[in-house]
């Protein structure tokens, strides 16, 4: 059975004053119908760039798909022009963003831009239909009073419900996938912890496909059920979510749990992974990882490793949890 | 930053701090002649107390009064009543020079480490600045002191002569924070110290946080909207919600057994990063009131699954239900929920 979407060995370049930065390097997944799947990593990881690039809304110039493929149902979408992209955007996949605010148009009312994507890609309705169909989709994502909200501007509303609206207006057409960038990063916990719950309400209901990004490990552990960890525009590891919080195989994964303070937990000294991330015009040979890894051998900074299968997950590092030997301080 | 030394501080010392009845509003202009229309209660009626050597947390989401609250205490918002005391003197009924002594014991760290440093000046004027102002030291001695704060908080003497651009957001974020122990403070007032960094640079600034309050007896005011971090630095925590401290606890009675129906609502709504333990999740209805119009009688009843009549009807004050806890809900202080 082929995946609902698959991404193989993709790579975004960026061209900057710098040089080149690859933000997304060698990036392969797949996402199968009806599961979340949650992209973790930090500022500049290519998390972003890479679902940016999904949906080819990447600049270019100064971006520049350097290879690989995007396959949506067996199509790939990296040679399609621009024209090509408008029945697939909105329709076929959509995508929310972090900060409901800015992506919303702020002198046109939340009816007329759900309607939009109505008017785009549904040729069929008549303006009485997507009207209906606008205050349908707003009661559908928890919008109390969807008359009155199609009628507003967005600043006329609050975070969470922009945000619902921006949820309305990417399921407008039922699409396939749902990609969502940061969905809840800029809410509130208590509105954070509803737009998560109406994302799980929705896919319960429509059985619809999520891609979701976040920085934030607890939102993974709610969410999904495949998670892929991304570092310095790679992928460092890849696996069900369970197994990966349980039993992390990369010693990245590993320190991003244990540097993670817990609000159900008391914790005596936290752990640190120690230096910042590689400045992307200039990454470290070999893994990039290995300035910061505790485990790191001479292999490690020569080497990039691939990613390869165990435990019944992907993992791009040269040792196993088993063949780690602690690197002692002051050694290399 | 133990339970027990700020219990054993209770009782001995005089607090550091302590804010009385502390309110803070802005008013609202409007109309064509832009005149007072109202006022936004950004902070109401709090009152608290800060003992040495302790971390006080105080949590609450956007728009609940936490920055104006500590931009208050620093006088850089004027209250509008109440009174701030510091080692037991009133500070708003200070002289300006008497005042401008005791701010060397007040700090403040804040969020955005891209904001808080001025772009043109060099890490060494940064860090010294608070130095010169306060007439502390001639130039050699200044560069002197200003190396040894950059190697406390774990940079290199080298970076002196670097200016802010050439720098991560965790690295200026230590700069910040050498200025703010440049005077070595009693006091260092932290207003989201962490929010504006990456998962693996927070703990190492947390870290950082923790290992000077120790080395120096700091006191810290830290305020934030991540309940876990909260959890890790603080030894008492305060809840607010639109302008009103609604719960104040010791750090592991509020977060084992909170009283407050809001405290609880926001513990639960934080997503824990282990997908093998599921909770309760008690989700709240609806979006923060406009705190220029804040509901009648207590704050939260728009929201609160337990709201009753006298919710609706009167507003509930902050009272003691167990040593060192308080709460402010009609139905907690009972026992009833």
């Amino acid at each position: 059975m082929s995946s609902l979407l698959e991404v193989s060995h993709l790579k975004v370049l960026f061209h900057t004053q710098q040089g080149d930065v690859p933000a997304v390097d060698d990036v392969s997944f797949q996402v199968e119908e009806g599961e979340t799947l949650c992209i973790v990593g930090e500022s500049g990881c290519g998390k972003s760039a890479t679902v940016q690039a999904v949906m080819k809304l990447v600049p270019t110039p100064p971006g520049e798909y350097a290879g690989g493929k995007i396959l949506l149902e067996g199509r790939d979408l990296l040679p399609l022009s621009t024209k090509e992209m408008i029945p697939i955007r909105g329709h076929e996949m959509s995508m929310i963003f972090q900060e409901p605010m800015t992506s919303l148009n702020p002198v046109k009312t939340i009816g007329s831009q759900v309607g939009e994507v109505l008017e785009i890609h549904r040729r069929d309705l008549s303006a009485r239909e997507i009207r209906a169909q606008v205050e349908e989709k707003l009661s559908l994502v928890g919008i109390p009073d969807p008359a009155r909200c199609a009628a507003s501007y967005p600043h006329q509303l609050s975070g969470g419900m922009r945000q619902r609206a921006m949820i309305a207006m990417a399921l407008a057409c039922e699409p396939k996938i749902l990609i969502a960038d940061e969905p809840t990063t800029a809410l509130d916990v208590t509105i954070q912890a509803q737009i998560l719950d109406l994302i799980r309400q929705l896919k319960e209901k429509t059985g619809m496909t999520v891609l979701l990004i976040t920085h934030d490990l607890g939102v993974v552990a709610e969410m999904a059920q495949r998670v892929l960890v991304m570092y310095s525009g790679k992928v460092v590891e890849q696996g069900e979510v369970g197994a990966l919080f349980r039993a992390p195989l990369h010693p990245y994964t590993e320190g991003l749990l244990a540097c993670l303070p817990r609000v159900d937990q008391d914790e005596e000294e936290l752990y640190t992974i120690p230096g910042q991330v590689s400045n992307p015009a200039d990454f470290p040979k070999g893994c990039r990882f290995h300035p910061r890894c505790p485990y790191r051998q001479q292999i490690c900074k020569e080497i990039s490793p691939e990613l390869r299968e165990a435990d019944g997950r992907l993992v791009a590092c040269h040792f196993l949890p088993g063949e780690r030997v602690r690197r002692e301080e002051g050694a290399l | 930053m133990t339970a027990q030394n700020s219990a054993a501080g209770q009782g001995a010392q005089a607090p550091l701090l302590e804010v009385r009845d502390l309110s803070t509003y802005f008013p609202v202009y409007g109309g064509a002649l832009s005149t007072v229309k109202g006022y936004v209660h950004a902070v109401d009626g709090v009152s608290f107390t800060v003992n040495q050597h302790e971390t006080l947390g105080l949590v609450g989401e956007s728009g609940c009064g936490k920055s104006t609250l500590i931009r208050s205490i620093l006088l850089l918002e004027k209250p509008t009543k109440g009174q701030i005391l510091f080692e037991g003197q009133d500070m708003q009924a200070m002289k300006a020079a008497q005042l401008r002594h005791l701010r060397r014991n007040l700090q403040i760290v804040f969020q955005d480490p891209y904001a808080a440093l001025d772009p043109r000046m060099t890490i060494g004027q940064i860090i010294g600045e608070p130095l010169r102002v306060h007439g502390e030291a001639d130039a050699a001695q200044r560069e002197r002191q200003v190396k040894e704060l950059l190697e406390m908080v774990g940079l290199q003497r080298g970076y002196y002569h670097r200016y802010p651009h050439e720098f991560s957001g965790g690295q200026r974020q230590r700069v910040s924070i050498a200025r703010a122990l440049a005077l070595r403070p009693k006091l260092i007032l932290c207003d989201e110290p962490v929010s504006a960094l990456d998962v693996s640079i927070q703990s190492q600034i947390l870290n950082l946080l923790r290992s000077l309050q120790s080395e120096f007896g700091l006191t810290y005011i830290f305020i934030s909207h991540a309940l876990n971090v909260v959890r890790y630095v603080s030894d008492r925590v305060g809840v607010m919600y639109l302008g009103k401290l609604v719960e104040l606890a010791p750090v592991k009675e509020l977060y084992t057994t909170p009283r407050h129906p809001y405290t609880r609502a926001l513990l639960s709504a934080i997503p824990i990063p282990d997908p093998t333990v599921s909770r309760e999740r008690i989700l709240l209805q609806g979006d923060l009131p406009n705190p220029k119009n804040p509901p009648a009688g207590c704050r939260f009843h728009t929201r609160c699954p337990f709201a009753a009549d006298e919710c609706r009807a009167s507003e509930p004050a902050l009272t003691e239900v167990a040593p060192g806890c308080q709460v402010a809900c009609h139905r907690a202080v009972r026992g009833e929920i």
